[in-house]
């Protein structure tokens, strides 16, 4: 029996569902090891900063209950307004985990809620990979789909979120956003309410888990769209469309942070759109299978057109009223990628919102990114419904991972999706073991050699017979692509391990010796506010440390990563960028006890905050701009310096002072190296009043500073701290001639 | 050692009492209750009296031999020492016994006479009563904590740490002493304080100091005294960090599937020794990092854990805490732990250890093939001198044992018995937790010993429920997959 | 798909261009052509058109005040339309073609499954 006629055979069906499913096992069991480097090679621990947030909220979810995580105020973040978490963020994550604990607390598993949320990630990135397999076995076959799982399943783009750890909102949006798209082109093809019902729970789950979920409310109605216009308009779209607006758009207003935007925004307003619209071609499509009038069906399409046209200007007026929100400042930057740098520096100055560079493509996707394109033309060649779907979101998604860097991951399972058809084309001609038989060939070339004078190449590849079977040229291509496949797991293998493992929290350097050394400065600071401050404490620093502290240190914070009040950002901005005596009230005022800073100098480790702070200076100055300058911290040559030849301003700017403040006396005098900017520091360290040094880390990568109580005798604290110095001399003096005395005083 | 092997010696006996008593040990306090208005009998004489306290420690270790005389007409068996309220909380153990004589270790109780009692004792039971007229020599061990306090109360990173210690000039009787003194043992020579009393009738200091050795009295014809005459204090230097444990919870947890024994302990824990005047310092800290000087940080914990130990970690709340090394040979099982960061006066930690054991080395099985014998250290601390305020030990035996005998090396204040439920248990496993407070480090690796019974179906349970809730789900899987809910074929 | 059905170009071949003629035309068509069945469906889609322009009438005079009970309300119906619509299309044996994987039977169940998962909703947004 040839390999062909086996594996179509009807009698080998069981086995071949079988061995897909091993397949897909193995491919999950791939995706998850391969994010599992970090858990290896560090420990089981939570990474960078959003997560710790996700992992607070998790454990009060299962401290608690649902009603009051829901309800849930939190008084420990942004001192001192506090946040109503409950309402401002995305619950579909922390709900999946925490139902997740209880099942397994259920059947007496002594699960850590900790390892749960690590282990999300990886976990559903096997499921991503069964739903990749699910959406492209609806474009293709069932070989296209394997090849995508496995594709996703390892592809660097998606597992840079979702390595263990990384336990963010994106870890189980990319199976959602696969999953949904895959029940709508389900819907689609079979026009089904059921299908469309399902489109909508899970759209439902993807809003509960993601903002990203816009990405679906646009891409679909999009889809729809197109399709009308190509006059593809069938009662099938109708069904699966509107079963999936009218539920999903109900159910995603069931999410207290997304409300009434469905109707209310204009990111929304393309699918509502689009229902109107479908609604009255239906009506139209409707009444003209009624009546087959021809003249009739050209007023009925310039009504639709007139309907268009109206609905879009009510649309625009509604906006520019402001009954419809006008788009949000994170899109706007998606279409004027400067937008953000002039209007809100918070969101340009996150690295991830960066546009991306064009290595990054590549690093990202490898093979895929050249197979990407040649998927999508497999997909204009046999241009089904479905096969728009791929088309548009390959253009969008590439569109949105050229603005910025995180969109990668949106553009990740389409070219998955694409390369996987291609490949799985380029596979099915050249691993066809079918032998065309010698007199039908003959006959074939006759013919062929006929028609390719006739009408050229392009054509004589639909004739019957043509295939490619010449062993040495499919051992050539098979044995190339195989190649590429190797190469391309190797490849995902080296990027996940050295560029997406890194918990970011603790820090992984070599000794000499070869053996591993970990800088645990972070933990080490954290812990130590969390033992030895009070529990009420309220500990200011830049935004970027606001999740760890809160997670990790278990302490108020004054503003963290959720960056929804800018001014409150900007006051500590200007706190960091002033002078001692300007920054002073502003910590009192706000209660501060603690600042905490990340320095790097001693170890060269560059995600510092003095190399932060000119976003700082930035977003202060757009509250203040009287009082805080970025020009000032430039010298006249404009260099940003900390050096010798540093501005007076950037000298006595707090955050300038806590940085260095005692750094000198760890070298011979003279000798103060920053490490980080790679130079000479002045001799005489920043003197520090208002704030005492009360923890600094082993590498000095965090330093906790102590904010004085006002003094006694109501001197200012540059007076007292004068006075204190001016009298520690003379005792000291005094104490030398005493000195053997001392002991018994006491 | 040698009180290793004796204590070894005691163990033995009292797991025989324990293993054939058919009772379960339900009271596991050793208290005496006696009316409120109680007060000894006056039936002895302590002939002569010699008290060491020995404070090289952060805590004070008392040994008191007395040779006590029976006074009266009759037997007796009964001797008590007196303490006054607040002393009496501070008492960590009270151990005696027959220091020249055979009799070896007495039962010793702890006397109840109500809440508000100035007055409270410690009653030693002889195990052979006394004759009229007879003499024996009795050893008395006391462990005091509390008694110690840093003075300065706060001090500069690099200063010296002196400690002031309280306590009496005799040693409290409720009977008349013929003769007695005490020697205080200090860690060293640096003694700027002490407090002097009146000079003997000879003409001599009181008190006499050789070295680090202060000896107070000898005085003779004291009367009863509850309170121990004078008050006397010393300070004296101890640059070491005062390791304070508020709480340890120890878990040992018998897995017999597993042929495993796994114990996890976690420390709630506080350095009381003198507070930073100033902020910490980092640059001085790294300067001393070189030449090592003393220090009343908590700079490591070294464990001496039983050989054989296995995957031991190191972890807090927010994860591993990457600074600990661990030796394993034959011959020694060693756990250097280093906190996230030095411990100074004042300030805390928490932490969770763990470690694993193969079972068969602490697991006896009696010849029925259904009785066991566990026998564990009952509490494994690490080498520095630690305090611990509450202890609790929870030994989580295999789903289904019974008959949950134990013998505890020290006295035990409450013991609760529950079920504990993980992986996969349908009942949930015995449990049995001892709680215990006021606990020194002399306590450590004295022996556990906990017998029960478990039937050899008990052990069978987990497959069986493990195969019925398989077999459950795939039969209703394939139910499932049989019903037809195609809709209008 | 209209130019394949017959009755519809007989009755084209009869007609003039004027549109009104054609619309006065189109009830007596839709009386004579639709099946009993899909005619109760319509009064049904009727009476959720009237409910929902009487929602909306209240709205606009009486104000939105528990915005989210009128969005409910009002998005039940739109919700209902739909899928009503959807089954109609459905169930539709002119449709046949389109949905080959969708019975009638299946439609009706799918139906049901859209309008409990809509009422489900409704109800837990109205509070």
């Amino acid at each position: 029996m040839s390999l062909d006629a086996f594996l179509k055979d009807e009698s080998t069906r069981n086995l071949r569902s079988l061995l897909k499913a091993v397949i897909l096992i193995t491919i999950a069991g791939a995706a998850v090891s391969s994010r599992l480097f970090s858990v290896i090679r560090f420990e089981s621990i939570i990474h960078e900063f959003d997560p710790w947030f996700n992992f607070r909220a998790s454990k009060y979810l299962v401290q608690n209950d649902f009603y009051s995580f829901w309800d849930w105020f939190d008084d420990r973040t942004w001192y001192p307004l506090g946040r109503v978490t409950g309402g401002t963020l995305y619950p579909g994550l922390m709900v999946t985990s925490g139902i997740i604990y209880h099942i397994l607390r259920f059947l007496t598993f002594p699960v850590d809620i900790r390892n749960i949320c690590v282990m999300l990630a990886p976990a559903f990135s096997g499921l991503t990979a069964l739903a990749t397999y699910l959406f492209t076995k609806e474009m293709k076959d069932d070989a296209a789909g394997l090849l995508a799982a496995a594709f996703i399943g390892i592809a660097p783009g998606y597992i840079s979120r979702s390595v263990a750890g990384s336990y963010d909102n994106e870890a189980i949006a990319i199976f959602l956003l696969m999953f949904t798209f895959y029940l709508w082109i389900k819907a689609l093809k079979l026009g089904s309410a059921f299908w469309g019902a399902l489109c909508a729970l899970f759209y439902f789950y993807m809003v509960a888990a993601w903002g990203g979920y816009v990405f679906i409310t646009n891409m679909i109605p999009l889809h729809a769209f197109v399709l009308v216009l190509m006059g593809r308009f069938s009662a099938r779209l109708y069904v699966a469309y509107c079963s999936w607006y009218a539920l999903g758009t109900l159910a995603s207003m069931q999410i207290p942070f997304v409300g009434f935007l469905p109707i209310r925004s204009s990111e929304h307003m393309a699918a509502l759109g689009v229902f109107g619209l479908l609604q009255i071609v239906a009506f139209v499509d409707y009444v003209r299978s009624q009546v087959p009038s021809k003249q009739f069906q050209s007023l009925l399409r310039s009504f639709i057109v007139v309907a268009f046209i109206l609905s879009s200007a009510a649309l625009v007026l509604l906006t520019v009223s402001g009954t419809i929100a006008p788009w949000s400042g994170r899109f706007y930057s998606l279409w004027d990628t400067g937008y953000a740098k002039i209007h809100i520096p918070i969101i340009a100055s996150v690295s991830e919102h960066q546009p991306t560079a064009w290595p990054a493509f590549f690093f990202d996707l490898e093979m895929l990114i050249w197979l990407f394109p040649a998927g999508v033309y497999m997909c204009f060649r046999t241009l089904a419904d479905e096969h728009v779907f791929v088309i548009i979101y390959g253009i969008m998604a590439s569109y949105f991972a050229g603005v910025m860097v995180r969109l990668m991951l949106t553009l990740t399972p389409v070219v998955c999706v694409a390369a996987a058809i291609a490949l799985s084309n380029i596979l099915d001609v050249y691993t066809n073991l079918e032998k065309p038989d010698p007199a039908v060939v003959a006959a074939a070339k006759a013919a062929e050699e006929k028609e390719e004078k006739k009408s050229g190449l392009l054509n004589a590849a639909r004739g019957t017979v043509v295939g490619i079977y010449a062993t040495g040229s499919k051992l050539t291509v098979v044995g190339a692509f195989t190649f590429y496949l190797f190469l391309f797991v190797l490849h995902c293998t080296w990027v996940t391990s050295n560029a997406y493992s890194s918990p970011s929290v603790v820090l992984a350097s070599r000794l000499p010796d070869g053996s591993q050394h970990i800088i645990d400065d972070y933990r080490e600071a954290y812990y130590w506010l969390r033992k030895n401050t009070p529990y009420d404490a309220k500990i200011m620093s830049w935004w970027d440390y606001g999740y760890q502290i809160g997670g990790m240190a278990d302490r108020t914070t004054l503003v963290d990563n959720n960056t929804w009040n800018n001014t409150h950002i900007a006051t500590v901005g200007k706190a960091m960028a002033s002078r001692e005596e300007v920054s002073y009230p502003i910590l009192r005022k706000h209660d501060v006890d603690y600042v905490l800073v990340i320095f790097g100098g001693l170890l060269g480790y560059s995600g510092d905050d003095i190399n932060k702070f000119l976003w700082m200076i930035r977003i202060a100055e757009g509250v203040w701009p009287d009082e805080v300058k970025e020009r000032e911290f430039f010298t006249s040559r404009g260099e940003y310096r900390v050096d010798d030849g540093a501005t007076e301003t950037m000298k006595n700017s707090l955050m300038y002072k806590m940085s260095y403040y005692n750094y000198n006396t760890l070298f011979p005098a003279g000798q103060a190296q920053d490490r980080v900017r790679g130079v000479k520091l002045p001799a005489v360290g920043p003197t520090l009043n208002t704030l005492e040094e009360a923890f600094t880390s082993e590498n000095w990568i965090v330093r906790i500073y102590k904010v004085k109580d006002l003094d006694n005798l109501g001197r200012d604290h540059a007076s007292a701290a004068a006075f204190e110095s001016g009298k520690k001399k003379r005792k000291s003096k005094a104490g030398k001639a005493k000195g053997a005395r001392k002991l018994r005083i006491v | 050692m040698r009180s290793f092997i004796a204590s070894g010696a005691l163990l033995l006996t009292s797991l025989l009492t324990v293993v054939s008593a058919a009772a379960p040990s339900s009271e596991p306090t050793t208290k005496r209750f006696l009316p409120r208005d109680f007060t000894p009998p006056n039936v002895f004489k302590n002939t002569n009296l010699l008290r060491s306290i020995d404070l090289t420690k952060p805590y004070s270790r008392e040994t008191v031999a007395v040779i006590v005389e029976n006074i009266s007409e009759e037997k007796q068996d009964e001797y008590f020492v007196p303490f006054q309220a607040d002393e009496f909380g501070k008492v960590s153990y009270f151990d005696a016994r027959d220091k020249k004589g055979p009799l070896g270790e007495f039962e010793v109780n702890e006397v109840v006479l109500g809440e508000d009692v100035p007055t409270q004792y410690y009653s030693v039971r002889f195990s052979e009563p006394l004759e009229p007229g007879k003499q024996i020599t009795l050893q008395l061990s006391i462990a005091k904590t509390n008694v110690v306090r840093p003075v300065p109360a706060e001090i500069e990173q690099t200063d010296k740490q002196f400690l002031q210690w309280t306590g009496s000039q005799y040693f409290p009787s409720a009977y008349t002493t013929e003769k007695q003194k005490t020697k205080l043992k200090l860690p060293n020579n640096d003694t700027p304080e002490f407090t002097k009393l009146e000079p003997k009738s000879d003409g001599t200091s009181d008190p006499t100091k050789v070295g680090s050795t202060f000896t107070y009295g000898p005085y003779e014809a004291m009367e009863p005294t509850v309170g121990g005459g004078e008050t006397v204090s010393i300070r004296y230097e101890y640059t070491h960090p005062l390791v304070h444990v508020d709480k340890l919870t120890r878990d040992v947890e018998v897995s017999h599937w597993g042929g495993n024994l796994a114990i996890e302990e976690k420390y709630w824990m506080t350095n009381h020794a003198a507070k930073l005047k100033n902020q910490f310092s980092r640059v001085k800290w790294a300067a001393t990092a070189y030449y090592n000087p003393p220090t009343t940080a908590i700079k490591t914990l070294t464990y001496d854990l039983k050989v054989g130990a296995m995957d031991p970690y190191f972890t807090d709340e927010i994860g591993n805490i990457s600074t600990s090394r661990f030796r394993s040979n034959t011959r020694e099982a060693h756990l250097e732990l280093k906190p996230r960061y030095p411990l100074f006066g004042g300030w805390n930690h928490f932490y969770t250890i763990g470690w694993n054991h193969d079972l068969h080395e602490f697991l006896r099985v009696k010849p029925s093939g259904e009785d066991f014998v566990l026998k564990v250290p009952f509490l494994e601390g690490p080498k520095e001198p630690v305090v611990y305020e509450q202890v609790e030990v929870r030994v989580i035996l295999p789903e289904g044992a019974t008959d949950v005998k134990y013998s505890a090396p020290v006295p035990i204040e409450k013991e609760e018995r529950f079920l504990h439920k993980t992986f996969m248990d349908t009942v949930g496993r015995t449990a049995v937790k001892l709680t215990l407070s006021n606990v020194v480090d002399e306590q450590h690796h004295k022996e556990l010993i906990v017998s029960y019974h478990m039937p050899k179906t008990a052990i069978l349970r987990k497959p069986f429920v493990i195969f019925t809730a398989l077999s459950t789900l795939f039969v209703i899987s394939w139910i499932v997959s049989k019903i037809d809910t195609r809709i209008g074929k | 798909m209209s130019k394949s059905r017959p009755a519809a170009s007989a009755g084209a071949a009869s007609n003039s261009n004027n549109p009104l003629t054609i619309l006065s035309a189109l009830p007596a068509r839709y009386l004579q052509t639709t099946p009993s069945r899909t005619k109760l469906i319509d009064a049904f889609l009727l009476f959720l058109i009237f409910t929902g322009a009487i929602q909306f009438l209240y709205c606009v005079l009486a104000g939105n005040y528990p915005f989210n009970a009128f969005l409910a309300g009002f998005t039940a119906t739109v919700g209902q339309f739909v899928l009503t619509v959807s089954l109609r299309i459905q169930s539709n044996p002119e449709n046949k073609s389109e949905f080959k994987a969708v019975s009638p039977e299946r439609a009706f169940a799918d139906y049901v499954f859209g309008s409990v998962l809509l009422h489900f909703f409704c109800i837990n947004f109205i509070n």
